[in-house]
């Protein structure tokens, strides 16, 4: 099973005045927290309009009007470590910020399709569906389980690109940027080791280093 | 529990009535009144603004009528229940997305940032 670095992210779900998130702002917050000198602007053109992002070698911010997310751009642990303490030094600078959610998310892709886990998606209606004609292109199976605080969200997607998909998401509903920060605390890194020892465990999966 | 609250006020009176969406009414209006400034010019015009709530399914959210120096604003919320109604009737549950997927951008520019 290999990580999918690009889709390593949390996300902060709420109304965020992207204004505020200004090359200057940004930056400060960066070299305080981090000692960093530099970073990259990106300038994506979408169908909705430019979109800013502010890269460094460990991550990428992402500021949008719904969602503030920070991508991984290693999966390391002190990465994962600094995204979550940038999020947090973000909710505690603008605390008044209408905050209803947040998730840590972590993706995977697994080529060698064992057959117990083949057996998953064998589906009762499988033969019902090719009898009538309906060719199936891809099922995703989503569960969502309680742990502790969290919720994970588990989705496994095949075939996606000839894999199988695995996707993470611990979230948590929360009342305010407070109770984010407070439950975000000390717990990316904990949930990618939940999170490799829950499909270890359940399905004998277990990450190769990344290409 | 959510609430939808029928409020009066101006200068000399101000209540405010909690309404269960439990035993939702048929209709409820909501109504506040304040006095301008004697010094004010004019009212602005009255504006109508509509939300569609589906086919054929029109309510005013907002209209405002003024009289020489009051100025009422009577709020139509019978939108704001029937969807509630919905919500309720169809158990849709409201959830906020924490996921996001890197996809295919668009043309990208970038440039370097020195922190000062």
């Amino acid at each position: 099973m290999r990580p999918v670095v690009e889709n390593w992210n949390i996300v902060v779900a709420g109304l965020w005045n992207t204004a505020i998130f200004s090359p200057h702002w940004t930056g400060k917050r960066l070299k305080s927290l981090f000692g960093i000198e530099q970073m990259n602007l990106e300038f994506v053109a979408t169908a909705r309009g430019t979109q800013v992002k502010f890269s460094t070698d460990r991550f990428t911010l992402i500021p949008g009007n719904e969602g503030l997310v920070v991508a991984l751009k290693q999966i390391d642990d002190q990465s994962l470590d600094w995204a979550e303490k940038f999020v947090i030094d973000i909710l505690g600078m603008l605390p008044h910020t209408p905050v209803s959610a947040f998730g840590v998310n972590f993706a995977f892709t697994e080529a060698d399709l064992k057959s117990d886990l083949a057996a998953l998606f064998r589906l009762s209606d499988s033969e019902q569906l090719a009898a009538h004609g309906y060719i199936p292109m891809s099922l995703s199976i989503q569960r969502s389980l309680r742990l502790e605080e969290a919720r994970l969200n588990a989705i496994l997607t095949y075939p996606e690109e000839g894999a199988l998909s695995i996707r993470l998401n611990f979230h948590h509903d929360v009342a305010a940027a407070e109770e984010a920060l407070e439950r975000l605390r000390g717990h990316a890194v904990r949930y990618k080791k939940d999170g490799l020892s829950f499909l270890e465990k359940v399905y004998g999966l277990t990450m190769e280093e990344a290409q | 529990m959510t609430k939808v609250f029928e409020q009066s006020s101006d200068r000399e009176s101000s209540q405010s009535t909690a309404i269960d969406l439990d035993d939702l009414p048929e209709s409820v209006g909501c109504c506040i009144s304040f006095e301008l400034a004697a010094s004010q010019p004019s009212a602005p015009m009255p504006e109508l603004s509509t939300r569609i709530a589906g086919a054929g399914d029109r309510a005013a959210a907002l209209v405002i009528v003024t009289r020489k120096n009051k100025i009422t604003v009577p709020i139509d919320v019978n939108w704001e229940l029937q969807r509630e109604r919905n919500l309720r009737a169809n158990k849709v549950r409201q959830t906020s997305q924490t996921t996001h997927e890197e996809g295919s951008s668009g043309p990208l520019t970038s440039c370097q940032y020195v922190i000062k």
